[in-house]
């Protein structure tokens, strides 16, 4: 499935739900990326310093430091890495470049979005 | 003229006095006659008494008598008088009476020798007084005397039987008015009585109208030819016509009339019985001119308006004192007797009852009104508390329908509060079972593993869908307003769809024009207004069809028209009004909000939406979004518009 010949660029999945980062972890791959995950925002701090991603993708409403709060942590500490904001609530819809994210995109079983987002950040 | 005796006389008198033939007042005029013509005199005048001005008034006299007729004399006052006071006869020689307290009276007498005045009486009282004069001829001796005195006594017994059957007349006449005004006062009662009982009959203020005008004018009622009613608005400003009664000519008011004698029935009976207006559909002359009418509540609008600012009652003969009653309530008929009488509430005056008497004329008398008044009164109670009924219907109408919003906002409240919650919980493992569903859709080998595959995308699919509508109904959108291309939005939503419109087998057509100029609006919102349509007509069209999907300026109105078009079930007419309604849904699957959504984003972009099925097959969304809502230029076509994704 994993389609080769593409450079292969580094995305961190931040997201608390098991079953969304896997499923994003697959399809990522299918595409060729190279995927680190994290189930939570300190976590995928940590995974930031560690891998340095060249996108991440990183879920709104979790338990603990929310993906607003580490998405500010990660602009203080001056890193240019794009951002897709990923929520399953619509409300920010209208903010996410308030927020300093790169995309924002509601969570859906139909990827599309997500992938031609990365796409064309990656690109 | 041969001397005849006194027996002779006498027997003449008797003979007069007891002719069957003659009325009382013939019998003492043909008396007098035979008095003077037999025994000399000039005059003889018969002077009754009236006992209780105690006067004296000239009853008859002989025909050659020349005493001034109606004279007559206080009891007391001049010779006549004297007599009557004194009870005594008194016999007076002119030439050779001495009195000197006599003689200022005798004045009235003069050219007369012989006078005699004798009182016409019994043992008990007075019945007036007899005078004889002579001019000449001999003193009148004692035998002459006692003559005079018989016949008064004869004249006596005749004016006593006259005064009698008088006075019996009276007592007659009297008892007989009293009789009549008796029955008029109970006749008049018992129909106030029957108006208050027909009132109650009704709460309906037409009907009130109609019972209390009937009581004014039938014949069992006051009787009037025509009558009117006037009522203050609401506002207090206008006073207005409500409605007339009465016959359009005279012919019809006698052929009426007629009717009603011949019907025998009570008022009230009669109303029970007997609602003609309830089927009556052509309205009388006096009917359509009363409901013409509307004057403002001031004093310089005439007489209708002053009864009721002055609660005055006004009785005329002439209408033509008053402009607005001639020009308008006259203006097609000639003048009548009228009166206006106001309809009093509890708090002061509420209208005004006109009557007339258009056919018979006949003129309106203070008891008429007086009676009026009182009808009016309690109609003016009935009307007022049927409009406080009304009022409060109208006011537990208000309660419901704010009592139901109420429920409403109440499940928008609580519905806003579980999106937040149970979205969270249900989207994420929908996100995965779906997500990795489209997955083993995708690596599935057996087309059964694939179809069930293929079943479960779509079910989340509809679930996700479902969720995003609760998620937008129950929130505040905030809107994101740029010059979007419209055409862009419907491509990329085509785009989005695509899949579901292929699965169900659904042909496309695009008109799109290339003239439609930028719209300010958010791109996201119209976005889901053009999915939710999308959707809409692909539920619709199970087994396939075509979506035509229109756009283009319309110049004159300012406006860009979208129209997105099915060949589906099309829409049951009775629900056509409903369909936009918040959880109004004609379907088995969904919670109805769909539509709810597409208004709510169109009327916040100022624009509108309508839905009609079409003429062969299906439905036809029509939106009309404003050109230049907010300063974009018209005439500016965007070709690589998008909104604000596309510009990432």
């Amino acid at each position: 499935m994993r389609k080769r010949g593409k450079r292969s660029k580094k995305i961190l999945v931040i997201d608390d739900e098991e079953n969304v980062r896997l499923l994003y972890q697959e399809e990522l791959q299918d595409e060729g990326y190279e995927v680190i995950l994290a189930s939570n925002g300190l976590e995928g701090l940590e995974k930031l310093n560690a891998h340095n991603p060249d996108l991440i993708t990183l879920d709104i409403h979790m338990a603990g430091f929310d993906g607003l709060d580490i998405l500010k942590l990660i602009r203080e500490r001056s890193r240019n890495v794009p951002v897709i904001l990923c929520t399953a609530y619509g409300e920010y819809k209208q903010d996410f470049r308030s927020w300093s994210s790169d995309a924002y995109i509601e969570k859906s079983s139909d990827l599309n979005e997500l992938l031609t987002k990365v796409k064309e950040i990656l690109k | 003229m041969t001397q005849i005796t006194s027996t002779e006389i006498l027997s003449g008198v008797i003979e007069i006095a007891n002719n069957p033939n003659l009325e009382s007042i013939q019998r003492f005029k043909r008396l007098m006659d035979y008095l003077s013509e037999n025994c000399s005199l000039d005059v003889c005048a018969l002077y009754s008494l009236d006992p209780e001005k105690n006067i004296l008034t000239l009853l008859v006299q002989n025909e050659k008598g020349n005493t001034d007729p109606g004279r007559t004399y206080p009891v007391g006052a001049g010779l006549v008088g004297k007599a009557a006071l004194e009870r005594k006869i008194i016999i007076i020689d002119t030439e050779t009476q001495q009195d000197e307290k006599l003689a200022a009276l005798l004045s009235e007498h003069q050219g007369y020798s012989q006078l005699a005045f004798i009182p016409l009486m019994d043992d008990h009282s007075l019945y007036g007084v007899l005078c004889l004069k002579a001019r000449s001829g001999k003193r009148w001796d004692e035998d002459k005397v006692c003559l005079f005195s018989v016949v008064a006594k004869g004249l006596t017994g005749a004016i006593r039987g006259l005064q009698l059957r008088e006075e019996h007349r009276k007592a007659i006449t009297l008892s007989e008015r009293s009789t009549s005004e008796k029955e008029t006062i109970v006749r008049e009662l018992s129909l106030l009585y029957e108006l208050s009982q027909a009132l109650m009959t009704t709460i309906k203020l037409e009907d009130l109208f109609h019972i209390t005008l009937a009581a004014v004018t039938m014949g069992k009622g006051l009787g009037f030819n025509r009558a009117m009613l006037f009522l203050v608005s609401e506002n207090k400003k206008l006073i207005e016509g409500k409605i007339g009664v009465g016959p359009d000519s005279a012919e019809e008011a006698g052929k009426v009339w007629k009717e009603l004698a011949e019907n025998g029935k009570g008022f009230l009976e009669w109303v029970k019985s007997h609602r003609r207006w309830k089927t009556s559909k052509v309205s009388s002359l006096i009917d359509r001119t009363v409901r013409e009418v509307k004057l403002p509540l001031r004093e310089e609008s005439g007489l209708l308006a002053e009864a009721v600012l002055f609660e005055k009652t006004f009785i005329s003969g002439n209408p033509h004192q008053d402009s607005i009653i001639s020009q308008q309530i006259f203006s097609r008929v000639p003048a009548a007797p009228y009166a206006l009488v106001p309809v009093c509430g509890k708090k002061g005056a509420i209208g005004v009852i006109m009557v007339d008497n258009l056919f018979n004329q006949k003129p309106i008398t203070e008891h008429d009104v007086k009676l009026l008044t009182m009808l009016a009164n309690q109609a003016g109670l009935a009307i007022e508390n049927s409009r406080l009924y009304e009022n409060l219907g109208v006011m537990n109408e208000e309660l419901r329908v704010a009592q139901e919003k109420l429920i409403q906002n109440e499940k928008f409240a609580t519905l806003g509060m579980m999106s937040s919650v149970v979205v969270h919980e249900i989207k994420n493992p929908l996100v995965a079972i779906g997500g990795f569903a489209r997955r083993l859709e995708k690596s599935s080998t057996t087309p059964t593993e694939k179809s069930y595959s293929k079943i479960i995308v779509k079910e989340v699919e509809r679930l996700e869908k479902t969720l995003t509508d609760i998620l937008i109904f129950s929130k505040e959108p905030k809107f994101d307003l740029k010059a979007n291309n419209l055409n862009q939005i419907l491509e990329d939503t085509l785009t989005l769809v695509s899949e579901n419109l292929d699965d169900t087998g659904i042909q496309v057509e695009k008109n799109l024009s290339p003239d439609l100029p930028l719209i300010l609006c958010d791109f996201q919102q119209i976005k889901q207004v053009f999915i939710n349509l999308f959707y809409n007509s692909i539920e619709t069209m199970e087994e396939g069809g075509t979506l035509t999907v229109k756009s283009y300026p319309v110049r004159e109105d300012n406006t860009a028209v979208i129209e997105v078009s099915d060949t589906g079930k099309g829409i049951p007419p009775e629900v056509l009004n409903n369909i936009f309604n918040p959880f109004f849904t004609t379907r088995d699957k969904g919670v109805g909000l769909g539509l709810s959504i597409v208004q709510k984003i169109i009327s916040y972009h100022r624009g509108s939406i309508e839905a009609r099925n079409n003429l062969e097959k299906g439905v036809t969304f029509t939106i009309r979004l404003p050109l230049h809502g907010n300063g974009i230029p018209i005439g500016h076509t965007g070709t690589g518009g998008g909104g604000d994704e596309k510009k990432r």
